[in-house]
């Protein structure tokens, strides 16, 4: 094999080229040091990028991720309601005392976090480098984008 | 006379000016009121095994310009903050889209006096002459005399105030949060005068906030060496009281209401009178539960057992019953069809 298969390196890296393309790359690889040399940063670059950390979802799209889960179809709620009624009945029949087991709010706590986020940012001793540490410790979610509904 | 009077007067105003002025927190806490500057900052936050990066373009231009530009390690997007006077906005720039906010006004001298008092009082300060940046800095540990709270370490430029380095760590160690400039560039005041949010942008405004200074409906027994600095009234009738202790923040949220839906990510902490739901976000904690109608949520950098206490001090209702629950669930259900 005389012609570089550069453009098949990478997929040869990957593994995923077909069993004879791979033993052509192969053959071609324990003759030339150059494209030895390309496979190697090939596998270097692949081992940083599978080392590095998962990228943070975009900002944005935590109040849009609350909101599909506040949502629930009608039919469903009418469902739920009469198991509640029933369940209600049950319970009124035994007056059990129970500590609060509701469903989490999953946007309250960004909610409350942020917000005393912006608090802190507004101390005194907090200046520009404790602000930007202190807006981006926490998901980014613009103020008042998701107000608590209790 | 009059000239010796005056002169006293002068130099009677200038005393807490000269103070300061040798103090590396004080320079600090001023630092942006003076010096303009742009920079890239690296922030990092460590939870636990998480580990999470930002860079973070920030230009300021005092006394009230700034701009940051924050990029997320990876694949994130990025999104801008400008602060200009009392107003905030903040976007993303692909999509052009964010919110503008007004700005909480605390930042005052007299306010600033209080803080730093306090703050001597709940933290040991220590300094030593450190180099950053190739700039001397003063390096100031800032610990708690309660292990309740995190320790700071601030890296303060001795010329201009700015803190090239700024790092909490929570009492266990555990959690951490790093913000530090790589690079710096000082400029001259006014090098972003005429500077304006960009045109285009697609803003929406935030609910407002009005000051409060009535009654607190519970009043708050607040961890040691908290002091009240400010409440507010949001636009659904709930509360934010704010408190510090000179560097650290705790804000207390009172919403009517009589059954607790526990914040996402918390857990139940059984207390003597009832039931405490207890979160965490890094170094915040939160607590939440119910008192004579209210629902108190608490959140600062403290442990969780400090926010417990001071819910066994404040008073906890006992738990609702079950079938209190399912019939506010089912008044909620109702409203919602």
């Amino acid at each position: 094999m005389n012609d570089h298969p550069a453009e098949r390196l990478s997929a040869y890296a990957d593994g995923v080229l077909a069993p004879g393309d791979a033993a052509l790359v192969a053959a071609h690889l324990a003759e030339c040091g150059p494209c030895r040399e390309i496979l190697d940063d090939l596998r270097a670059v692949r081992a940083v990028l599978r080392s590095a950390p998962a990228p943070a979802p975009h900002p944005a799209a935590l109040p849009r991720t609350l909101a599909r889960l506040g949502a629930r179809p009608r039919s469903v709620r009418r469902w739920l309601g009469l198991v509640a009624l029933a369940a209600a009945a049950l319970v009124v029949a035994l007056q059990l005392p129970l500590a609060p087991t509701g469903p989490a709010d999953l946007g309250d706590d960004a909610v409350y976090y942020q917000t005393h986020a912006r608090f802190a940012v507004s101390h005194p001793i907090a200046n520009i480098t404790l602000a930007t540490y202190l807006s981006t410790a926490l998901p980014y979610q613009p103020p008042g984008a998701t107000a608590p509904e209790r | 006379m009059r000239l010796a009077l005056a002169v006293l007067l002068v130099g009677a105003l200038a005393l807490p000016t000269r103070a300061a002025a040798g103090d590396p927190l004080a320079r600090a806490s001023s630092a942006s009121r003076s010096a303009a500057y742009a920079g890239d900052q690296i922030i990092v936050t460590a939870d636990g095994g998480a580990v999470h990066v930002t860079l973070a373009r920030v230009e300021h231009d005092p006394p009230d310009w700034t701009r940051i530009e924050y990029r997320p390690f990876g694949t994130g997007a990025r999104w801008v903050v400008i602060r200009q006077g009392d107003a905030e906005i903040q976007y993303d720039p692909l999509a052009r889209t964010g919110i503008r906010t007004d700005r909480i006004p605390v930042d005052d001298d007299a306010l600033l006096a209080g803080h730093l008092a306090w703050l001597r009082e709940n933290y040991r300060v220590t300094s030593a002459p450190g180099q950053l940046l190739g700039r001397s800095t003063d390096r100031v540990v800032i610990a708690p005399r309660t292990p309740d709270r995190p320790t700071h370490r601030f890296d303060i430029d001795r010329d201009t105030g700015i803190v090239l380095r700024a790092e909490r760590r929570s009492p266990s160690g555990a959690t951490s949060e790093l913000a530090a400039f790589l690079s710096l560039e000082l400029k001259p005041r006014g090098w972003r005068r005429g500077a304006a949010a960009p045109a285009g942008l697609t803003l929406r405004a935030e609910a407002s906030r009005a000051p409060f200074s009535a009654q607190d409906p519970v009043p708050i027994s607040a961890p040691t060496g908290f002091h009240r600095v400010g409440a507010y009234r949001l636009a659904d009738g709930a509360l934010e009281i704010v408190y510090s202790d000179g560097l650290s923040t705790l804000v207390v949220y009172e919403r009517p209401g009589a059954i607790a839906q526990p914040p996402g990510g918390s857990r139940l902490a059984r207390r003597q009178g009832g039931a405490v739901w207890v979160g965490s976000a890094g170094l915040r904690t939160l607590a939440h539960w119910e008192r004579h109608g209210w629902l108190v949520t608490l959140v600062g950098d403290l442990t969780p057992d400090t926010l417990l206490a001071a819910a066994d001090r404040t008073g906890v209702d006992p738990a609702p019953r079950i079938i209190d629950r399912l019939l506010a669930w089912l008044r909620g259900l109702v409203a919602s069809l």
